[in-house]
């Protein structure tokens, strides 16, 4: 499948995700590498390092052994653990000699989607824990049987807040038969962009149960619309699927209410049957949903709740609701936050004493 | 808001803690009781409660006078500097490190007096900070003497017989300056505008201005006194761009629709009235912003001393 | 030939015609050479060009700038003399040597104001443009008349040379090209190597046409071509080929190649004469490693600007000259009591106030040491030459970060514009600061954890969990808070000041250059130390028994002085600064004012050190101090003759 042209694709659609991952997993495997040079390896030779560090301005002025004494008095002299920080380094340069491939998963025929995901997500957070691991080194509360685990593979769901906000990219290559993306919720709350190439026959519509707020989703046959995903910035998750499927986006930057996010390009003719573990019903179910989703509003307000509307008591940046908001994934109707802001300046009110006599 | 950061560090130390007001600083101010200043420190905690502000990666820098002690009753990094100086300060750590978030506190003299060659040259590059000038139109600390925002005939120690000219317009004049990117005015006594012209503020990408009204009580509270009192003597300026608080529409009932993205008008509403206005007089999110022309790659030392080596080649003997 | 020509005399000598003439080779080990002409001629261009190429082909060079204090001084002035000086030789060039022994002058008021400045020898060989001498303009004439009288009793040897007739014969504008003209004369008479030239012309104009440069090779060969006909003289030095690598560049672009070898990221400045170049260069290659460099509103905003970025965990860079040191003092203070390492780089000029804003003086050495309302302790260091203008930063960056401390590096205006050639550094990837590390604040850390026996103490910085504080400017604990108490004031200031005490202990005296012992000790700071160890060199063939030793760290003052001292029977300063001499009216022994580091050393050493200091807006030339030896030395002897 790797010389599906789609795959290229995809991949290039999501270079800026991927090549700024690239960019600060470099950045740390150096810090990492300089830590190990400037402080590990001091280890024993300080005398030279210092002399090393004060440059040639301080020969014959500054005694390199006299300063070793006061470093060791501000400056940590060496770490313990240099040995597992090396490993530390190893697992990030691993990564990066993976380039574009750290960020491919394909799944087998038969495969589960979500697991494929999952495991890749758990390899690239091996460079999240390859850095925490260097941290509680230089803290001196690293712990070899509690720690050293983490660089076999570090779950999304062990990911701090930070590490979720670091923008990924990850192109699943997956049969139309195993389209199930349910599970596929879990990852799409900060800013991971994933593109799925399907190949073979595939449910019409499967990934209307993706829809929330603040997610692009998208089903496109078309890898020219794969720009949609490229300029979005926000979770999101594409797929390239096969023709006669469903044809639809849902842009959370499209407008306040869910009408005005959906379009939707194309629905198939032909009535769905069972394919592989999806049921004829499940995908009219799908269809039907897509459908409901892009009526507007009116006439749908008993089954789909809207999204919030713009802040109201607030003016918003354009680009600044999406970091600051709380974890989309559970519940597309969460609070307005506008209301919470109102309820809160209207207490705060009530709390102050206008008089000005306190 | 924040840049992204250019390695993992530290990112797997930002757990999911949650903050409440009392993370952000327990300590009891000494201000004089009456002072605008506690109203405001209160309306800050909110604020970073309310958006979560992480403390360890929140800046407050300040100079020097009553106002300018606001870091040390924060529990975040605080840089109490010196009189005037606040800007140059926070601009050098916005620049140098765009990941943390940067709040500038300054009185109405460090501001507009000592510091006002600053106060010009920093709303001009526009570098994504909130700037809070708290403004009770004397010198406080020192005890009285005549600020530039003292209003003409008011008497103080330095000018006994009354302040011998009219007192400058902080809003003109930042609204006078070339890039300027946000300009609004609240008042100590309305905390809900109070909160919620911070929270533009802070969520908008630039250096936002917000001078906020601020009583004395020892050394300007006549100047303050009725219009802490008296609704009717403020004129709200509302747009779903600038400040909206519903809640008190029922008392302050002098409302001015102004849409924030009209200089000229912004300018002609910041001239003397004989209402204070409330509410944000300019915003305008697409000025370039020097910090982010600044933003720039960051190389290893390996890469450093390859590049390095190539320069030297260039003097070669 | 070496007597002077009236200006009829000099026509005739003009017409050698084009043949070839028969060559006197001079053979010396070294030349003083000058070139100067209206600011705006180019005269400073063919100059670094000569420079560089004399460097490249293995010569020891010395340059030093000969530049007028406004941007467009007026023609044909005096004051408008523009050019460059440059020493060469076989050896290393230490200093920029005594008066040039050849000049090439584009019109006799430039060359006037050198020779009013004694800076010719008397056996000066001159070449000067010729079309001045019968120009049409009566006044300019009777000016060029005038010029020849005054010069008329010196020694110097004048060759009147048609520049502006040769160029014409390329260059449509002949201003625009006489300096490399002039370059090709000189490149004749010392045997320049012309690829090397090319090459470097190629570099000036990199960013132009490439006619620009074809018509520049074109004047240099007319220059070549003129010189082989018409001048009866070359001058031969001999060479020693080095085998290390070597570069060649000034002071200011050291600097700024010191602070991006140092690993600094950040400078922050406001334009000032003579240290701009420093932030030019930066501004020109810091991007390229990521750092940036921020021009602030003014001098005290820089000096805050770089406090903030060094707050945010860097060891940030300020650059300036001394009004502008002046100006960042409180800003400085704040540094210092908040303990926020920062590296300030004082090029200095002349003082006070605006002074001599292109010249060198070495006058800022004590408001460097003192500036400041209350104790506010730094570390004060001083590069003496290029090549340790690079190496300073480097040390100066480290310094700042272990010790928490403000570092000032005085340079000066003559090591600022000035080019020598130095070893190529060897880039250590060790002197880059270790990378940011947020760690978690422990609850037992505190800001200010002072040692009570270091006063060193570890630093957090905005990003690292549980370390919140707000540094103050105020007098403060160790919890970086507010405190007023009599104790803990003494505290903050015994801690800041042990830190020095530290350093102090860290370092080793000075070396002497010469006996360990002697009469005489020459005591020097910062960019006259090639000057003076010469001049003592010079004294020491004499037969006298003087020494001379270089000091480097200012605060601290580098130990074992006393010591040293305590060998001579007389120490004495050399000094680009001001002092009363002894014999002006009203001036007693008691009410002398010093020199800058004579008063430092006394206080410091409790020994009697006399000074001897000029302020002439140059560096000192080795002669003038070997003659301020011979005096002392005499007036030493008159007095024991006297006391005998």
């Amino acid at each position: 499948m790797p010389s599906d042209p789609r795959v290229t694709q995809a991949l290039d659609a999501l270079a800026e995700p991927i090549q700024s991952f690239r960019s600060m997993l470099s950045n740390t495997s150096e810090q990492i590498r300089l830590m190990i040079s400037t402080r590990v390896k001091r280890n024993g030779s300080s005398i030279e390092a210092t002399r090393a560090e004060f440059g040639e301005f301080a020969a014959g002025r500054i005694d390199p052994e006299r300063m070793a004494k006061v470093f060791s008095r501000v400056e940590p002299d060496a770490v313990d653990h240099g040995e597992v920080v090396a490993r530390a380094l190893d697992v990030c340069n691993e990564l990066l000699a993976r380039r574009e491939n750290l960020f491919l998963v394909e799944v087998g025929e038969g495969g589960d989607l979500r697991a494929a995901v999952s495991h890749a997500l758990a390899d690239i957070g091996r460079a999240f824990a390859a850095t925490r691991i260097v941290e509680l080194v230089s803290q001196g509360s690293y712990r070899e049987e509690e720690h050293a685990k983490l660089l076999e593979g570090h779950p999304f769901e062990a990911w701090s807040r930070a590490e979720r906000k670091v923008g990924l990219g990850i192109v699943a290559c997956v049969h139309g038969r195993d389209l199930r993306v349910g599970g596929l919720l879990d990852f799409l709350d900060r800013s991971f962009r994933l593109v799925l190439v399907v190949d073979g026959q595939a449910p019409p519509a499967p990934l209307v149960r993706l829809i929330s707020p603040k997610v692009m989703v998208m089903q496109t046959a078309d890898a020219g619309e794969l720009e949609w995903i490229r300029r979005h910035d926000g979770p999101g998750v594409v797929a390239l699927m096969p023709d006669d499927t469903a044809r639809f986006r849902h842009d959370p930057d499209g407008g306040g209410t869910l009408a005005e996010r959906m379009v939707i390009t194309h629905l198939p003719e032909e009535k769905p049957r069972r394919l592989g573990v999806s049921s004829g019903f499940q995908q009219r179910e799908d269809l039907e949903q897509l459908e409901a989703l892009a009526t507007p509003p009116e006439a749908v307000t008993q089954t789909e709740a809207p999204a919030p509307p713009a802040a109201a008591a607030e003016p918003s940046a354009p680009s600044a609701s999406a970091a600051s908001a709380p974890p989309a994934a559970e519940a597309p109707a969460a609070t307005a936050p506008g209301d919470a802001a109102d309820k809160l300046s209207a207490w705060l009110l009530e709390q102050t004493d206008l008089s000005g006599a306190s | 808001m924040n840049d992204q950061a250019q390695s993992f560090f530290g990112c797997g130390l930002d757990d999911e803690r949650t903050f409440d007001l009392d993370d952000y600083g327990d300590v009891v101010p000494r201000w004089c009781g009456g002072c605008g200043d506690h109203g405001v420190l209160n309306a800050v905690k909110r604020l970073m409660r309310d958006e979560q502000l992480v403390p360890e990666r929140t800046v407050f820098v300040s100079g020097i006078g009553c106002s300018s002690r606001f870091p040390h009753y924060l529990n975040t990094y605080g840089f109490h500097g010196i009189h005037g100086r606040a800007l140059p300060v926070a601009t050098g750590i916005k620049l140098s490190r765009p990941d943390l978030e940067v709040f500038a506190v300054m009185g109405d003299g460090d501001c507009c007096s000592i510091g006002a060659g600053h106060w010009l040259h920093a709303t001009r590059y526009n570098i994504d900070m909130t700037v809070l000038m708290l403004d009770n139109a004397i010198y406080g600390l020192t005890k009285a003497q005549t600020s530039p925002t003292t209003p003409e005939g008011y008497k103080t120690n330095t000018q006994p017989k009354g302040s011998y000219l009219p007192a400058l317009n902080p809003i003109a004049t930042t609204l006078g300056i070339t890039n300027v990117s946000f300009v609004a005015q609240t008042a100590d006594w309305v905390p809900a505008h109070l909160l919620a012209t911070i929270r533009a503020a802070y969520k908008h990408q630039g250096f936002s201005f917000v001078r906020i009204l601020q009583r004395c009580p020892k050394f300007t509270a006549p100047l303050f006194a009725e219009q802490a009192r008296t609704p009717d003597l403020h004129e709200m300026l509302q747009h779903p761009d600038g400040v909206t608080v519903a809640a008190l529409d029922k008392i302050y009932k002098r409302r001015l629709e102004h849409d924030p993205s009209d200089l000229d008008r912004a300018r002609e509403l910041a001239e003397e009235s004989e209402h204070v206005r409330l509410g944000v007089f300019y915003r305008d999110d697409s000025r370039p912003r020097y910090d982010d022309t600044r933003h720039l790659p960051t190389y290893t030392a390996a890469q450093n001393i390859e590049r390095l080596n190539a320069e030297f080649d260039r003097y070669a003997v | 030939m070496s007597s002077s020509l009236p200006a009829s005399d000099v026509r005739g000598e003009s017409a050698v015609g084009l043949q070839s003439v028969a060559k006197n080779t001079i053979h010396t080990n070294e030349h003083v050479l000058e070139i100067v002409s209206d600011s705006g001629e180019g005269a400073q261009k063919c100059g670094q060009i000569f420079a560089s190429v004399a460097a490249k082909m293995s010569y020891g060079v010395w340059t030093v700038e000969i530049i007028p204090a406004e941007i467009e001084p007026p023609a044909r002035t005096p004051a408008g003399a523009s050019g460059n000086l440059i020493r060469f030789g076989r050896e290393k060039v230490t200093n920029w040597g005594d008066e040039a022994n050849l000049v090439i002058a584009f019109n006799e008021q430039v060359l006037l104001s050198r020779h009013r400045l004694h800076a010719l020898a008397d056996d000066c060989t001159i070449l000067i443009e010729s079309r001045w001498m019968d120009h049409a303009d009566e006044e300019i004439r009777l000016a060029w008349k005038a010029a020849m009288d005054e010069i008329s009793d010196s020694g110097y040897r004048i060759i009147p040379v048609p520049m502006e007739e040769e160029c014409l014969r390329r260059v449509d504008d002949p201003r625009k090209g006489k300096n490399m003209f002039a370059l090709g004369i000189l490149a004749q008479i010392y045997d320049l190597d012309l690829d090397k030239i090319h090459d470097q012309i190629r570099q000036q104009f990199a960013k132009k046409a490439p006619e620009v440069s074809k018509a520049n090779w074109d004047l240099l060969q007319l220059g070549v071509d003129w010189g082989q006909k018409n001048l009866d003289f070359n001058v031969e030095i001999p060479r020693v080929e080095v085998d290390e690598p070597r570069v060649v560049m000034n002071g200011n672009q050291a600097s700024a190649l010191g602070a991006v070898a140092a690993g600094m990221e950040f400078c922050a400045m406001y334009p000032i004469t003579p240290a701009t170049s420093v932030s030019h260069y930066l501004c020109d290659v810091f991007e390229t490693y990521g750092g940036k460099v921020h021009q602030s509103e003014d001098e005290i905003a820089a000096a805050g600007v770089a406090i903030g970025a060094s707050y945010a965990g860097k060891v940030a860079l300020t650059v300036t000259s001394g009004p502008g040191m002046a100006l960042k003092c409180e800003f400085l203070g704040l540094a210092i009591m908040t303990e926020i390492p920062l590296v300030v780089l004082d090029v200095q000029r002349g003082g006070p106030s605006t002074g001599l804003p292109t010249k060198v003086e070495q006058s800022d050495l004590l408001s460097a040491l003192y500036a400041q309302p209350g104790d506010a302790p730094r570390v004060v260091m001083a590069p003496a030459t290029i090549e340790e203008c690079f190496h300073a930063m480097v040390t100066a960056r480290r310094i700042a970060k272990t010790f928490r401390c403000v570092v000032i590096v005085l340079s000066d205006a003559n090591l600022a514009s000035g080019q020598q050639q130095f070893r190529r550094p060897a880039l250590d990837e060790r002197w880059h600061a270790a990378p940011a590390n947020h760690r978690a604040v422990g609850n037992d850390e505190r800001p200010y954890d002072w040692d009570p026996a270091t006063g060193l103490s570890q630093r957090i910085v905005p990003g690292q969990p549980g370390g919140m504080h707000t540094v103050t400017g105020l007098n403060h604990d160790q919890d970086s808070k507010v405190d007023y108490r009599p104790e803990t004031n003494q505290l903050g200031c015994e801690m800041r000041s042990r830190k020095l005490a530290l350093l102090h202990e860290t370092m080793s005296p000075p070396p002497i250059h010469g006996d360990d012992e002697g009469q005489l000790l020459i005591v020097g700071w910062g960019s006259t130390r090639g000057a003076i160890e010469e001049a003592v060199d010079r004294a020491r063939a004499d037969g006298q028994r003087v020494s001379s030793t270089h000091i480097t760290f200012l605060s601290p003052l580098q130990p074992g002085l006393r010591e040293i001292f305590d060998r001579f029977d007389h120490v004495m300063t050399v000094e680009i600064n001001y002092s009363d001499d002894l014999n002006a009216p009203h001036i007693t022994p008691e009410n002398r004012r010093l020199g800058q580091l004579a008063w430092l050393l006394r206080a410091q050493t409790l020994v009697d050190v006399d000074c001897w200091t000029r302020v002439p807006g140059q560096p000192l030339r080795p002669g003038q101090i070997h003659e301020a030896i011979r005096n002392k030395l005499s007036s030493i002897d008159a007095m024991e003759a006297t006391r005998s």
